[in-house]
């Protein structure tokens, strides 16, 4: 890379940190605070590591990550967040709901 | 003794063997076949490790109320037997044995991608076995292979965080080898071969190789987790504080369903070569071979919760998982028909190799079959943790995966050592090892529909005459798994010379010396032909 | 050392990290210089220049046996390798390798394999999070607020800087300018440096302020145990991410001191490249951390 390019991406980085700060401050922004951080993370991915001018095998394994990634956490939470029950809260002592409504 | 006794060739042949002769050429190496060599004697010692552990449980198992070992020990015995098999026998065993020594002379490459690495990830292992074995030896782990929390976190007594360290390692052995064998077969094939003329062991082989890379990692950072609660004596998935021990679950089976396709799918690249090899005939189907094997790899990572159905997952996931299982079904059964389509109107040789792959079929078929007993949420939850499931998985990994490396083994050991072993102690030993396994583990499938549950190391007295149709038939195996090490041993000294092709076969590897020249091959070869180049059945000439 | 202190075994692990860490650094970066120097490079001579001109003969016979023992970099004997013949580059060629463009390029996709990995490996523990978060958002929420936040902040731009001037590094030395490849991983160096320094720094402070889980948790009530939750992820989080910073400084000081040696050249800089790679993706994990820890949450509803 061209020296006044990484500056550059440097400069849009710092920009998307203090975003990021924006969106954490209002409550109706929040979620875009993680997605500004996987921008950033992609922003690295593609210029200081040059995934963008790469060609062949390592975009190929690039994406297979992404992929992969995706799997993981995506059916990985599937069954979380489709269950009923929720952890003991032995503080509350609120009760351990027994069996799962069937669907 | 040097290298070049044991293999008793002339001077006329340098070869890998005898190129180099000390010590140091040994534990430095960067020659994939003498690292192949040096994984071979770990992965030797490491099964007969986790086989005697298997054999004082199944002693204990012949009568009800456990002959030599209490609970305990018993529970510890299977763990070791679990974590040894597994992790340092299974995962690697025909990746790194055949996979490493065959891989470069199959694309025609003088050596892997990254020899250096290839040579750390050896160290890796004998690093993790070691303190896995330190582990398990100085009192061992009675939490079983797979670590449930909060059991092995919060409750366990012993040694479970030298064996997660020790696992740790050897994941990262495998990553290792893993990231090696893509990037090779992606960047190391010699002038004219394209994907579709490769070897399909290779095919299976970077199907191993992906899921080594991307399933792995997973398992580590579950050990991970397992060790912070244990050093830390922090609660990550303590329901007390609002964990979740079935996060552990998802975490561990995410890596150790695809496992199970790391295990089998090098055993079904054996066994395309030798079938093909024995049958004098061109594969069927090679397309869909190939590409089975890398939808196994892919859609082994959608179907880990069929191990979760009874432990409390939601139903809905259930549902998806049980469905998902019964689909990664359907590329091992494309195989299984397009090697009898293979078969069909070959010139069929029973050398031991071959004897070994049509038992690897049957086997691998009826494991697999029995699968889909198990995938189905209404039978688990009956045959859940009970021998059935042993069974099950016995048959694909030892029945079929065991006689796939013994298949592997044979069919390259003239490549390997340039020698040949006695054939007929070879069927000799093939038929045992039939028998013997399904002497031993065929009862097993009606103990666990009858309900006996696994684990234990006692049961109801009703069990009892399964139980010791069972361990008699481990003896059996047992003895029949020591042939093989006698006889092969033998023809190091005592083999008669191996030609560079005993099998008329096709494939590069064939078409070097043996044992190969450190370099491989004596000028960059290129590939014209198509693989498995038999002559069609009626184009047949029988002498 | 107050009573509120955790078990003094835990700083004692803590402290066991860096040292494992460059210690992992250092060997890695050994591993893979092994093998590559040579001292005099063998000119590649094939066969036909062999036959016609009979001095050569011993020369290309001594490459022959070079090529036989499987030395690298002794390549250039079967006229399969296209490309520079410059015998400075030709010695960094492994012989399995056609020329140095194929060496490069396996290197580097090797590299991003390897990254994958990674991402799969921290995945796992963003999964764990993402459930907790779900299910015990308020206890959470409440953790993430007893963050420093300044300490997050000024790392993040510490790794971003870093992370730049390396790779601005690896621009200078495709230029064959070791010098500027030298100070730019002086630099980084200095910065990871400081990175850490940070987080210790915010660890011990965590520690004094009883928010390493366990008993002593310092926050209380009904949210104490998606609390220790939150911390746990915390510690986990960033003390992997540490190790593999730590691993990341051990293999920039070898490319520094390699590039004081004036090592690399502008036709072989494949090492730099893969360390770069390396290092930004360390920062891309922290970008991705960064904000799950300290900014997510911070800001109630």
């Amino acid at each position: 890379m061209k020296p006044w390019s990484v500056l550059a991406v440097w400069l849009v980085l710092l920009l998307l940190l203090a975003l990021q700060f924006v969106a954490a401050g209002l409550p109706i922004l929040r979620g875009a605070v993680p997605v500004i951080g996987l921008g950033m993370a992609v922003l690295v991915a593609l210029t200081f590591m040059r995934l963008g001018s790469s060609r062949g095998l390592t975009p190929a394994f690039a994406l297979a990550g992404v992929f992969w990634l995706c799997i993981l956490i995506g059916l990985g939470s599937l069954d979380s967040f489709t269950r009923h029950d929720i952890g003991i809260s032995a503080l509350t002592g609120a009760p351990r709901i027994q069996h799962q409504s069937s669907e | 003794m040097s290298a070049a006794g044991l293999v008793g060739l002339d001077a006329a042949h340098d070869n890998y063997l005898t190129d180099e002769k000390t010590i140091g050429s040994w534990l430095l190496t960067t020659d994939h076949k003498r690292i192949a060599l040096l994984y071979f004697a770990s992965i030797t010692a490491f099964f007969f490790l986790g086989g005697a552990a298997a054999a004082l449980m199944r002693l204990n198992l012949l009568t009800p109320n456990g002959l030599i070992v209490d609970h305990e020990t018993y529970n510890r015995l299977f763990t070791m037997h679990g974590v040894i098999m597994v992790w340092f026998f299974l995962v690697p065993a025909i990746p790194v044995t055949l996979g490493n020594f065959v891989t470069p002379l199959m694309i025609g490459a003088r050596d892997l991608a990254f020899p250096r690495i290839n040579l750390m990830s050896w160290y890796l292992f004998m690093a993790g076995g070691i303190i896995a074995l330190v582990g398990l030896f100085a009192g061992g782990v009675d939490t079983g292979w797979t670590f449930y929390t909060p059991l092995s976190t919060q409750y366990a007594k012993g040694y479970v965080t030298l064996v997660c360290c020790g696992i740790i390692l050897s994941g990262y052995s495998s990553i290792a080898t893993g990231l090696n064998f893509i990037v090779t077969i992606h960047k190391l094939r010699a002038p004219g071969m394209t994907w579709y003329r490769l070897p399909l062991f290779l095919w299976s082989l970077y199907a191993t190789s992906v899921i080594y890379v991307l399933a792995t990692p997973v398992l580590a950072m579950a050990m991970v987790l397992i060790l912070f609660e244990r050093i830390f004596r922090v609660g990550v998935f303590d329901p007390a504080l609002g964990g979740d021990p079935l996060l552990f679950q998802h975490l561990f089976w995410f890596y150790s369903h695809p496992a199970v396709y790391i295990m089998i799918l090098p055993g079904f690249g054996v066994v395309s070569e030798v079938i093909t090899a024995f049958s004098r005939k061109s594969i069927f189907g090679y397309r869909f071979i190939a590409w089975s094997s890398v939808s196994i790899a892919v859609i082994s990572f959608f179907v880990w919760g069929h191990h979760m159905f009874v432990a409390g997952t939601s139903l809905y996931s259930s549902v998806v998982f049980s469905l998902l299982s019964f689909i990664v079904a359907v590329p091992s059964a494309i195989k299984v028909f397009n090697w009898l389509g293979t078969l069909h109107k070959g010139f069929i040789h029973f050398n031991a190799p071959m004897l070994y792959a049509l038992g690897f079929i049957g086997l691998f078929t009826m494991g697999g079959l029995t699968g889909l007993f198990v995938a189905s949420l209404g039978a688990d939850v009956h045959l859940h943790d009970t021998y059935f499931v042993v069974a099950h998985f016995h048959y694909i990994m030892v029945g079929a995966m065991v006689s796939a490396f013994f298949a592997g083994l044979h069919y390259w050991w003239p490549k390997i050592t340039g020698r040949m072993y006695p054939e007929v102690w070879g069927q000799i030993a093939a038929v045992m090892i039939f028998f013997g396994f399904n002497l031993t583990f065929f009862p097993q499938f009606i103990l666990g529909y009858e309900g006996m549950p696994r684990r234990y190391g006692s049961y109801a007295p009703e069990y009892q005459v399964l139980n010791v149709l069972s361990s008699c038939g481990s003896t059996i195996l047992a003895v029949a798994y020591l042939l093989p090490l006698t006889y092969l041993t033998w023809s190091l000294f005592r083999g008669a010379s191996a030609p560079a092709n005993p099998w008329a076969a096709t494939g590069l590897e064939w078409q070097t010396q043996s044992p190969p020249r450190t370099e491989n091959f004596s000028s960059t070869p290129v590939v014209t032909d198509p693989p498995y180049y038999y002559p069609r059945p009626e184009e047949r000439q029988h002498v | 050392m107050s009573s509120a202190r955790p078990a003094t075994r835990r700083s004692r692990f803590l402290a066991l990290l860096p040292g494992l860490g460059l210690f992992t650094g250092f060997l890695v970066a050994w591993l893979s210089s092994t093998g590559r120097e040579r001292e005099t490079p063998p000119m590649h001579v094939g066969r036909t220049e062999a036959r016609r001109h009979p001095q050569l003969r011993t020369q290309r016979r001594s490459a022959v046996l070079r090529l036989r023992r499987g030395e690298p970099g002794s390549g250039g004997y079967y006229g399969a390798w296209a490309g520079s013949t410059d015998p400075q580059i030709v010695r960094h060629i492994e012989f399995q390798y056609e020329g140095m463009q194929h060496q490069a390029e396996t290197a580097l996709s090797g590299m991003w394999l390897f990254l994958t990995t990674e991402v799969v490996f921290f995945g796992g523990l963003f999964l764990l999070y993402m459930v907790y978060r779900l299910r015990h958002l308020d206890g959470i929420a409440e953790a993430s607020r007893h963050t420093e936040l300044w300490i997050g902040t000024v790392n993040t731009v510490l790794l971003l800087t870093s992370s730049a001037v390396f790779s601005y590094g690896v621009g200078r030395i495709k230029e064959g300018d070791n010098r500027r490849l030298f100070w730019a991983s002086v630099v980084t160096v200095g910065l990871g440096l400081a990175f850490l320094l940070l987080k210790f720094y915010e660890w011990w402070d965590d520690l004094q302020k009883n928010l390493f889980p366990g008993p002593g948790f310092a926050i209380t009530g009904s949210h104490s145990g998606s609390a220790q939750l939150f911390w746990s992820f915390y510690f986990i989080g960033t003390g992997l991410h540490a190790i593999h910073m730590i691993i990341g400084i051990g293999l920039v000081a070898w490319v520094a001191w390699s590039a004081r040696r004036q090592r690399y050249l502008a036709g072989w800089f494949t090492p730099v490249e893969v360390v770069g790679l390396y290092w930004s993706f360390v920062d891309m994990v922290w970008l991705v951390l960064f904000p799950t820890i300290y900014l997510v949450d911070r800001v109630g509803s």
